[in-house]
């Protein structure tokens, strides 16, 4: 198993996602953590082909598993983002949100508070999302590399949330 | 000190025995250690994971001589700081330089949440284990397929191999405006950018060797790797 992994993963770096496809698709017998990283792969290279919808499926099968992690509730958000369907992207990032408070990794925290408030925002709650971002500690936070959404900034939304005349 | 039972499983080795002692992974030439195999170098990675040192600055700790490694190993020794034995065989106390990195203590974190002592006994080994020696040897793949040797010891280097080939800017274009990012990181150039950096990023987080240098934020990590031209923070 790890030796198709690692194939899979000289196929991701040479670019050749097609390729990797394939390979995933292919994997023989897997337990149910080999199971959850051929999945976690699987998502990351439908997304890079742009078929995000295809990603999205891929990473929520993921994330019934007992091996989830902070990174599949966060890249389920991410996906849903980035397909605008803000319900869905909501959801998950607030759990990457919880899980990242609940096992005191601050990995994905900064992203997912960043993004959730940008949701909020679209929503109208901007009470929310003003509480979203003061929970991010870097003025400088910014999230740029989404698909069909615009560059994502922390003073941006700041500014999005700011009181009428302040 | 009294010995705990944790029922019929015994409890997986923390520290290193003495009658067990492995012969050593390697050699020291020119005062680096050299694996002899990957895999001796992935089994040390294990070894450091289950003694919780850090795999890469391990040769930093302080030697211990073989009449105090015997009185502590025997458990005469007294409290004493924590020991680990290196891939060369030889024991060291840890210290300072010798912490294993933030994010390898919370990946182990991450998987010991929730499991009490004897279902971790009854696994025979330190959980999150298997997850971090393979998170390391899919890095290591991702580094042998990079033309950039990696084998400085400057862990910004390993950092450079991974990083994506600069786009399409003019001459390095180094100081690219808002509009071109912003223009730029709808195209496909910067969307190929973007997988790699993600790639990139969800494996920092699980390397000790990268999480200070990326800031340990997923979101500093990609906006470092990003070039300017692409959105990020990066200058070519």
């Amino acid at each position: 198993m790890s030796v198709g992994l690692a194939e899979i993963h000289r196929l991701i770096a040479r670019r050749e996602l097609r390729a990797a496809l394939t390979a995933l698709d292919a994997l023989p017998q897997l337990t149910n953590f080999e199971r959850q990283e051929q999945l976690r792969i699987k998502a990351l290279v439908l997304s890079g082909l742009g078929m995000t919808e295809q990603a999205l499926s891929t990473s929520e099968i993921a994330l019934d598993s007992v091996h989830v992690r902070i990174e599949d509730f966060y890249f389920a958000g991410q996906y849903a983002l980035e397909l605008h369907n803000f319900r869905k992207a909501l959801d998950y990032l607030s759990r990457a949100i919880s899980a990242s408070i609940k096992e005191g990794s601050d990995y994905y925290l900064s992203a997912s508070y960043l993004l959730r408030a940008y949701i909020l925002i679209q929503n109208g709650e901007l009470v929310s999302a003003r509480d979203d971002l003061d929970a991010i500690t870097d003025e400088d936070c910014a999230v740029t590399w989404l698909s069909n959404t615009p560059r994502i900034t922390k003073t941006d939304l700041l500014a999005a949330t700011a009181p009428s005349g302040a | 000190m009294p010995s705990t039972s944790y029922g019929p499983q015994r409890r997986p080795p923390l520290r290193p025995q003495a009658d067990q002692q492995e012969p050593a992974a390697g050699r020291w030439v020119d005062g680096e250690f050299t694996f002899a195999t990957p895999e001796a170098e992935e089994a040390w990675q294990r070894s450091a994971y289950q003694q919780a040192v850090s795999a890469k600055t391990w040769h930093l700790g302080d030697k211990i001589d073989d009449q105090t490694r015997d009185a502590i190993l025997t458990g005469i020794g007294g409290a004493t700081r924590p020991m680990y034995q290196g891939p060369d065989g030889q024991y060291y106390f840890q210290n300072a330089r010798t912490l294993e990195d933030p994010s390898v203590r919370s990946h182990r974190a991450q998987h010991v949440a929730g499991k009490t002592i004897d279902q971790i006994a009854a696994a025979g080994k330190i959980p999150g284990e298997d997850e971090y020696v393979a998170m390391r040897r899919g890095l290591r793949t991702h580094a042998n397929d990079n033309s950039k040797p990696i084998s400085s010891d400057d862990p910004r280097d390993k950092i450079t191999a991974f990083l994506p080939k600069p786009s399409n800017g003019e001459n390095g274009s180094s100081k690219p405006t808002r509009d071109r990012a912003l223009q730029n990181a709808m195209g496909s150039d910067c969307a190929e950018e973007h997988k790699q950096c993600t790639n990139l990023c969800t494996i920092a987080r699980y390397d000790p060797d990268m999480g200070g240098i990326w800031g340990g934020s997923f979101q500093r990590c990609m906006m470092g790797c990003i070039s300017a031209d692409c959105g990020g923070n990066r200058v070519m």
